[in-house]
């Protein structure tokens, strides 16, 4: 302060004359007043508002170490002010002493101190701490920092900050000793203490620190333990912990006052009107004479991990404003009595429904798989099942996808939010590998799950693909040069005409093998081009539940041999032409897609072809094969189903059993020779492509267990006719994280292949046992690689089948 | 190029800050951001800073990023209030939302975001001469949002799922008195309503064929001229005959 005193009369207006800055170095005279927010002739009061908030923002701006305005003089109602900064310094480097550079690096991300932050007091402070609990952490506990701040010569106003450290030992505990346990043993107790450990020396994985907060939660944990058991007042009277002395141990002790144990006696129910009493204790599960434990009764009550509690029996029907309190309301000796009071309330409906979050996925795409309408009642099973459908729709990261129901108990209404999070969906495959004798083969597969065929035209919506309604679309194309090819789309729209579920899938294939000469005509070449083309409709149904689905599909495949040896009995040059119906029942009710825990996957598959020999009633005694096989005739039936059983978390059983039968309309063309099984190997469809169905089985070459008993007969024409298969796989998923999930598995597998229906033995087959991995990542689907042992020689062998290793592209098993 | 690297290792701040301007005039977005980006840094707390700080605000606005230009403009008009860009920051805060605002059928919380901001602008500079500019841009978001909702309630009618449909239209209605979809709704109202009576258990037929008639009633008041005025007078004859039959049926029952 400057000159001579000031005498402002409070509530008296003056006008500023004039505002000088003092202090600051490098500030802007006009900024800062712009900061404040006053100027020159602003008219003000004392005690003044404007003054107050001036410094406030000035003290936001988190600058200044000190700032003042205050009044330097006076003439009339003309008053000058002075605003008086200082600066805080501005970090410009600093470095970390007394401790190795992995640790320096470690502490470097925890502090994250930049270049030219303003170093306050409590930017050190924090600092501090952050080291301090590092060490802690890790179990030292004696660790010190000493902070040095220096001024940085070389630029004005900076500053350097050292931290020296001094680790100290790390301190391990040798015992825990626990006092006043009688219902529990120490071992026991223990066991309960999940991160406080006794240093034991032929342990090397466990560790053995101390970390002051974890010791509380396992402290917590012990108390739980005891009111599992009834003992509801269970306490710790006392917590020590002694150092020993020259050592880097301490010691535990742990003082409990079990308190007594007490048991459930009479439970009432007040308030219910819609669940008579009966009802509700058969949900609680809570017998007269258990031990009192409050975790469980809570749990029967609000947080069943099945929804099978009180509280969900309720909510599952729309009373949402549905309240429960359990009151003791008689404790005599151990016995506890219990009174429900319920308050039921009205029964909700839901009024909205929205969803955010969809930056890529149109709502409509969204909105018709949400089972909670307006005008429902609210049900929370509902809301779960939506919950899982949504996520299977692998548009959306399934962590977080959340739901938030906004109650409005005036109206008794219901707003139901949920919020979705997109994730990538498209997928692209580039591999190469070795194929069954055709030399490397090379695939570029581009798969795009959330595709908008209607944006294709519009420029804006390639960003980078026309995306947002559910559509699929998936485009292969696979070469080894001249020897084989094969190009394949498919599109899938899942709601047709967006009235119900009804999915319309259109896909084509062309393929070519060739060996030997080039150009058609030439007599070396060795040709076969297949052609296909399927329409197919699927439908969810309704009944017998809306697990199951109906697919019915128009299937047309066009083969033309040039000089090409399928195995089939003079015919080697000609055209043959597969016109089918396939109808298929699939009642899928797994819990997830990729990696499923529980449900399972039945599919019922019939195809067929018109019998046009019985329909023309021509005699085909005498006739050429390619007049047998111009218009293929053939019924053929799959049945396969899948059932995941959870054992413990994320460890699931998944048993398989799979079965097919072809027959033909006419003794006299019999059997026709496309559309066989071939059985054994990894199951990969994209190596073969005849008109054959292949079906993987570890431990075994691929496509050789086929009836025809001959080494290497796997031709077309000697395929089975009957296959029966049967896997049992155990899968434990070791990373559950959506962008990569990992899962080793243990299979057990067992399947044969028959030549005619006469020939079927059920139990005898081609046994099995191994080893494998899977990863899923979204972006490249699924990858694996299995070991087998095949037990049984394959046909023409006699040695058994030995060890085979199988790569696994896409879900096969 | 080699120009450029020049600038970037420059230590002078005043030539940076003029090249990064010149860049930046040049409609050179890219080469300036990264300078306007540094400058912001170093400039902090200075006479420039509030210049340099348009300039990048600008920058990312030119650039495209109208979701982070957004939140730098906003940032700018709060922390310059007196500054002659101050005005203009206010205003782009809204228009980079609505630039930002998808199609109406995904996530409208930038049209919401957009909304917000333009009516502060409008509250906060009443003699503007962009009020009618944004004006017309919040009529165009409301206009989206009105649609989501009425796509969202025509959904329940198209997926056949009329109870939902009739609640989701009603409350079109009521969000939006103005909505231009009026005649629509009504229609898909007294459809929904016609479908879900025909199809309910008896005991609550009745009910519902005299709310189905309420709505043709509805429909027809309002819009006697439509072209779906003949098919509402045939579903409240239908609806009529059928609460007549049940109400004789309901007297001879009892």
């Amino acid at each position: 302060q400057s000159g001579e005193p000031v005498d402002i009369i409070e509530g008296l207006e003056y006008e500023i004359g004039g505002i000088t800055l003092a202090g600051a170095e490098n500030l802007d005279y006009n900024l800062v007043l712009l900061i404040a927010g006053i100027n020159v002739g602003d008219r003000v009061t004392f005690p003044s508002d404007k003054i107050t908030r001036a410094i406030k923002n000035l003290w936001k701006q988190k600058l200044f170490e000190d700032i003042q305005i205050y009044v330097t003089g006076k003439s009339g109602r003309i008053i000058y002010l002075e605003i008086y900064l200082k600066d805080l310094p501005r970090l410009s480097k600093y470095y970390i002493t007394g401790i190795k550079k992995s640790r320096r690096d470690e502490l470097r991300e925890e502090l994250k101190l930049n270049r030219g932050i303003v170093v306050t007091d409590n930017l050190i402070l924090t600092s501090k701490n952050k080291i301090l609990k590092y060490y802690e952490e890790k179990g030292y506990f004696d660790a010190s920092v000493e902070i040095v701040t220096e001024k940085d010569t070389a630029e004005s106003n900076a500053v350097i900050l050292g931290f020296n450290i001094t680790e100290g030992e790390r301190i391990k505990i040798r015992d825990i000793y626990l006092i006043g346990n009688n219902a529990l043993t120490d071992r026991q107790l223990r066991k309960t203490m999940k991160e406080t450990k006794r240093h034991r020396s032929f342990n090397i994985f466990r560790t053995s620190k101390f970390i002051d907060e974890k010791f509380r939660e396992d402290l917590e944990k012990i108390i739980d333990k005891y009111q599992e058991i009834g003992h509801r007042d269970a306490r710790i009277i006392k917590d020590s912990i002694y150092k020993i002395p020259g050592e880097n141990f301490i010691n535990i002790y742990i003082a409990i006052e079990e308190g007594n144990k007490f048991y459930f006696r009479n439970i009432t129910w007040i308030g219910n009107t819609k669940y008579p009493s009966e009802v509700l204790n058969s949900v609680l599960k809570i017998k007269k004479g258990d031990p009192y434990d409050a975790k469980r009764l809570s749990e029967r009550l609000y947080a069943d991990p099945n929804g099978n509690d009180v509280n969900s029996l309720y909510m599952d029907n729309g009373y949402l404003f549905f309240n429960l309190t359990p009151v003791e309301v008689l404790i005599e000796n151990d016995s506890i009595d219990l009174e429900m009071r319920i308050r039921e309330g009205r029964q909700a409906t839901i009024n909205r429904v929205t969803v955010s979050g969809n930056e890529r996925t149109n709502d409509h795409v969204i909105m018709r798989e949400i089972r909670t309408r307006p005008g429902d009642l609210f049900r929370k099973s509902d809301i779960q099942r939506t919950m899982r459908e949504l996520s299977q729709l692998g548009f959306f990261d399934p962590q977080q996808l959340n739901v938030n129901p906004v109650p409005n108990p005036e109206t008794g209404t219901v707003d139901v939010e949920y919020t979705v999070v997109e994730r990538s969906t498209s997928q692209l495959e580039l591999q190469g590998g070795w194929g069954g004798g055709l030399g490397i083969v090379g695939t570029l597969g581009l798969s795009f799950n959330n595709f908008s065929a209607r944006n294709i035209f519009n420029k804006k919506a390639w960003t980078p693909l026309p995306s947002g309604d559910g559509q699929t679309l998936n485009l292969r194309a696979q070469s080894t040069g001249r020897y084989f090819q094969n190009y394949s789309f498919s599109f899938t729209e899942p709601w047709l005409g967006g009235k119900r579920p009804n999915s319309l899938t259109i896909s084509g294939y062309h393929s070519v093998q060739n060996f030997g000469g080039r150009r058609i005509g030439d007599p070396l070449r060795q040709a076969l081009n297949i052609t296909g083309l399927t329409v197919g409709l699927g439908r969810r149904l309704r009944w017998p539940d809306d697990y199951f689905t109906l697919y019915q599909a128009l299937e047309f495949q066009h083969y033309r041999l040039d000089n090409f040896e399928l195995g089939i009995p003079n015919f080697r040059n000609g055209f043959s032409n597969n016109f089918s119906y396939r109808i298929v029942l699939t009642r899928n009710n797994t819990d997830v897609p990729i990696f499923p825990t529980r449900g399972s996957n039945t599919i019922f598959t019939l195809k067929l072809t018109p019998p046009y020999s019985l329909l023309s009633g021509r005699d085909f005694t005498d006739a050429t094969p390619q007049e047998k096989f111009f218009l293929l005739e053939y019924y053929k039936f799959k049945f396969n189903t899948t059932w995941y059983t959870e054992i413990y978390k994320n460890l699931v059983l998944s048993s398989h059993a799979e079965m097919g039968f072809m027959g033909a309309y006419n003794r006299t063309i019999g059997l026709s020779p496309f559309e066989r099984f071939f059985v054994g190997g990894d199951g990969l469809q994209n190596f073969v492509l005849d008109g054959r169905e292949i079906i993987g089985l570890r431990g075994y070459m691929n496509n050789s267990i086929v009836p025809s008993g001959v080494a290497g007969s796997n031709q077309l024409g000697n395929g089975g006719v009957l296959y029966s298969k049967y896997t049992a796989e155990l899968r434990f998923l070791i990373s559950p994280n959506p962008s990569a999930q990992i899962w080793p598995l243990l299979f057990a597998e067992a399947g044969n292949n028959f030549g005619s229906f006469n020939e079927y033995r059920p139990f005898q087959l081609y046994r099995s046992t191994g080893a494998g991995i899977r990863i899923f990542m979204p972006m490249f689907g699924l990858l694996g690689i299995d070991i087998g042992y095949g037990f049984d020689p394959m046909p023409g062998f006699s040695s058994p089948s030995g060890w085979r290793t199988h790569f696994i592209i896409g879900q096969q098993f | 190029c080699s120009e450029y690297s020049k600038v970037l290792k420059s230590n002078d701040l005043n030539y940076k800050f003029e090249m990064a301007k010149k860049y930046y005039d040049k409609k050179k977005y890219n080469k300036a951001y990264p300078i306007f980006d540094e400058l912001l840094n170093l400039y902090r707390g200075t006479a420039q800073a509030e210049e340099v700080y348009y300039y990048y605000s600008m920058t990312l606005y030119k650039l495209e990023d109208y979701m982070l230009a957004a939140y730098h403009f906003k940032n700018f008009y709060r922390t310059f209030p007196q500054s002659k860009y101050a005005d203009e920051a206010a205003f782009m805060t809204g228009y980079c939302y609505y630039l930002e605002s998808p199609v109406y059928s995904l996530d409208q919380t930038y049209t919401i975001k957009a909304i917000n901001e333009l009516q502060l602008y409008i509250n906060t500079h009443p003699k503007s001469t962009r009020i009618e500019q944004c004006n017309e841009l919040i009529i165009e978001l409301r206009q989206k949002l009105e649609r989501k909702n009425f796509e969202r309630a025509k959904q329940y009618y198209t997926t056949m799922q009329y109870q939902a449909a009739i609640v989701a239209l009603n409350n079109v209605l009521n969000d939006f008195p103005e909505t231009r979809y009026r005649e629509e709704i009504l229609l898909l109202l007294l459809r929904s309503n016609y479908e879900l009576a025909r199809f309910s258990i008896e005991s609550k037929k009745l009910q519902r064929f005299i709310e189905t008639r309420k709505a043709c009633e509805d429909f027809l008041e309002r819009y006697p001229d439509s072209r779906f005025a003949k098919e509402a007078s045939t579903i409240r004859e239908r609806a009529m005959f059928q609460i007549e039959f049940l109400k004789e049926n309901q007297e001879y029952g009892s």
